[in-house]
């Protein structure tokens, strides 16, 4: 349980550098291009890539390079903010019904019931659509659309915990309930919320790019690669690299966090773990 | 069986009930005022003064408060009736039967490609792990969990209609142009589906029985295609039942880019309008076909896990 991360095996994996980019890039964009994402120069409109433009420029003459750049500030900070309000939020409901169970237990589920039944997408656009789109309103679109997974799971697997010997001594010898649901049962179930997280990264990003690749997201002119691709998508024909850079990166940042997900499962006994409590019938879990 | 089955219909009508409450009051949340966007909508920006709006209001309902306008919609579905489209002025749900045939065809069609592609390659390298072509699977198949199907839809269109010529890009005229929207939803289920069943294979072909028909000294061909294949049936047609379920779910975004007159469209453009009844009828539609679906599935099961073991 210590050791939940084995550091050494991620210093070969390609994609652990590709994400220590990214978050340098969103720490600071300018350090990697010099080019001000929102410079125009329509003398150099749709210009193929070069060395002076790595990836071109788009319709107005921006540097397309130093869009997608910005962009990863944008995707890895909306993406990690929706992550941890829907996993505040959605973990904590989900350790209080696993283990208090009743009545709490059952109108939480069917709170999650009922996001589930209707796919993400269409509550997402629906309430982009009334909310209007921005940075600030897809971070609270997608986090109260994506709280139900994580409740769900950490739900099950606080239940398992809940019936372990050690939580049940710690009730017998009168233990306070918030006691035992922090320092007991999260510290158990932490490691596969781990797993969930990176995975739930690669799943917040595709998110935010969907919904600004259909105008109801993040919309222009900020470098988000979502919208820099709807964008882009008019231009197919005559300026495609307007289109297919921006998709590159979302593809790459995606698979990087699936890989990464992959790899700390693999490392601690998450993946098992987070299968177990998919498939109870299932004891060895999915490989 | 029968009051499990009544206990779930139960539970799906308490889940639909709450799906379309959420939506009715997630739509209103809205800053701008209803009546004068659809106004706005229907007559363009000159044609509008007060008196439209407020007339349009009144009739559609829309200056009455949202509780009232809540219920006297939940009285109206209860009767079955969903009332007409805002923009168009048809009804809801003729629009909907329309449109269905559409996406459904697209789901069907990349689900079945799917089965067929994805259960020989995920038993081939549950077979043989770590290969060369287990390998190569596994890590394509990375690869498509990974893209998001607009980035998948706007590659295969610069590829096949902008470069190569070969195929249409938009529109539903003639049966070529199924392909590009039935290929980017088929790769992308590929990818999950042979992970799904790849490691469904490898617990198979760790069972008793299996290892005894190796003892037996069957070939490994007839043990996978034999053996192997029927028992990964029921587990793969629950999670194609799943794929279907996401095909249907990326409609929304697949047929934007492809201009597929299906449901997908149709709710993205209600959204697009604030086409209020016409949201909140594609909202249950769609989540009466999960609940269908889920189901349908567990029906399934029930009734494949008996005619099983009435057999043996």
């Amino acid at each position: 349980m210590n050791k939940i991360i084995e550091f050494k095996s991620l210093i070969y994996k390609p994609y652990f550098y590709f994400l220590l980019f990214l978050v340098l890039t969103g720490i600071n964009p300018f350090l990697i291009s010099g080019d001000n994402p929102y410079t125009t120069n329509l003398s150099r409109r749709l210009e193929p890539p070069s060395a002076e433009y790595l990836f071109g420029t788009d319709d107005l003459g921006r540097c397309v390079f130093s869009r997608v750049m910005h962009g990863a500030r944008i995707s890895i900070g909306a993406s990690l903010s929706i992550l941890l309000l829907s996993l505040l939020f959605g973990g904590s409901l989900g350790i209080l019904s696993g283990y208090f169970g009743g009545w709490v237990d059952e109108f939480v589920m069917r709170i999650t019931d009922i996001f589930m039944t209707v796919p993400t997408i269409v509550i997402a656009l629906v309430l982009a659509r009334s909310l209007g789109p921005g940075i600030k309103n897809v971070i609270i679109i997608l986090s109260i659309t994506m709280w139900t997974g994580y409740a769900r799971m950490i739900r099950g697997l606080a239940l398992d915990i809940k019936n372990r010997h050690y939580v049940e001594t710690a009730k017998t010898i009168g233990l306070k309930n918030s006691y035992i649901m922090l320092r007991h049962i999260l510290p158990a179930i932490l490691p596969p919320i781990l797993v969930m997280a990176t995975l739930g990264m690669g799943r917040n990003i595709i998110m935010i790019s969907s919904l600004s690749f259909l105008g109801l997201g993040i919309i222009e002119p900020a470098p988000d690669w979502g919208a820099m691709l709807n964008h882009g998508t008019s231009y197919i024909r005559t300026a495609p690299h307007m289109a297919l850079f921006p998709g590159v990166f979302i593809s790459l940042t995606v698979l990087s966090f699936n890989l990464l997900g992959d790899e700390l499962g693999s490392a601690g006994n998450g993946r098992q773990f987070f299968m177990n409590t998919r498939n109870p019938g299932n004891p060895k879990g999915i490989r | 069986m029968w009051q499990y089955f009544l206990k779930r219909i139960l539970n799906t009508i308490i889940v639909l009930f709450g799906a379309v409450t959420l939506t009715f009051f997630f739509m209103h949340f809205t800053e701008g005022d209803p009546a004068t966007i659809i106004a706005l909508d229907k007559y363009g920006g000159q044609l509008i003064s007060p008196e439209v709006i407020d007339r349009l209001a009144s009739e559609e309902g829309l200056n009455r408060s949202i509780f009232v306008q809540y219920t006297g919609w939940l009285k109206l579905i209860c009767t079955g009736d969903f009332g007409h489209s805002l923009r168009s002025g048809i009804p809801v749900l003729d629009e909907i039967r329309l449109c269905f045939p559409y996406t459904f065809a697209l789901a069907l069609i990349s689900v079945f490609i799917t089965a067929i592609v994805a259960t020989p390659l995920g038993i081939y390298s549950a077979a043989y792990q770590n290969r060369f072509l287990d390998r190569i699977t596994r890590f394509i198949a990375s690869f498509q969990v990974s893209i998001p199907n607009f980035y998948l839809a706007i590659i295969f269109i610069f590829i096949f209609s902008v470069k190569l010529k070969l195929l249409p890009s938009f529109g539903c005229d003639n049966p070529t142009h199924f392909i590009l929207p039935v290929m980017v939803l088929a790769v992308l289920q590929t990818g999950f589906t042979i992970r799904i069943v790849r490691s469904t294979a490898i617990e198979i072909l760790e069972s008793e029985y299996v290892q005894f028909a190796f003892a037996r000294g069957l070939s490994m061909n007839r043990i996978l295609f034999v053996h192997v294949l029927k028992n990964i049936f029921i587990p793969v047609l629950t999670f194609l039942s799943l794929q279907f379920l996401m095909a249907i779910e990326g409609s929304i975004i697949i047929e934007t880019i492809f201009a597929w007159p299906g449901i997908g469209k149709l709710f993205q453009e209600a959204v697009f309008g604030r086409d209020f009844t016409m949201i909140q009828a594609l909202v249950l539609f769609f989540a009466a076909i999960v609940c269908a679906i889920n189901l349908l599935v567990d029906m399934l099961y029930i009734f494949i896990n008996r005619s099983i073991s009435f057999i043996e």
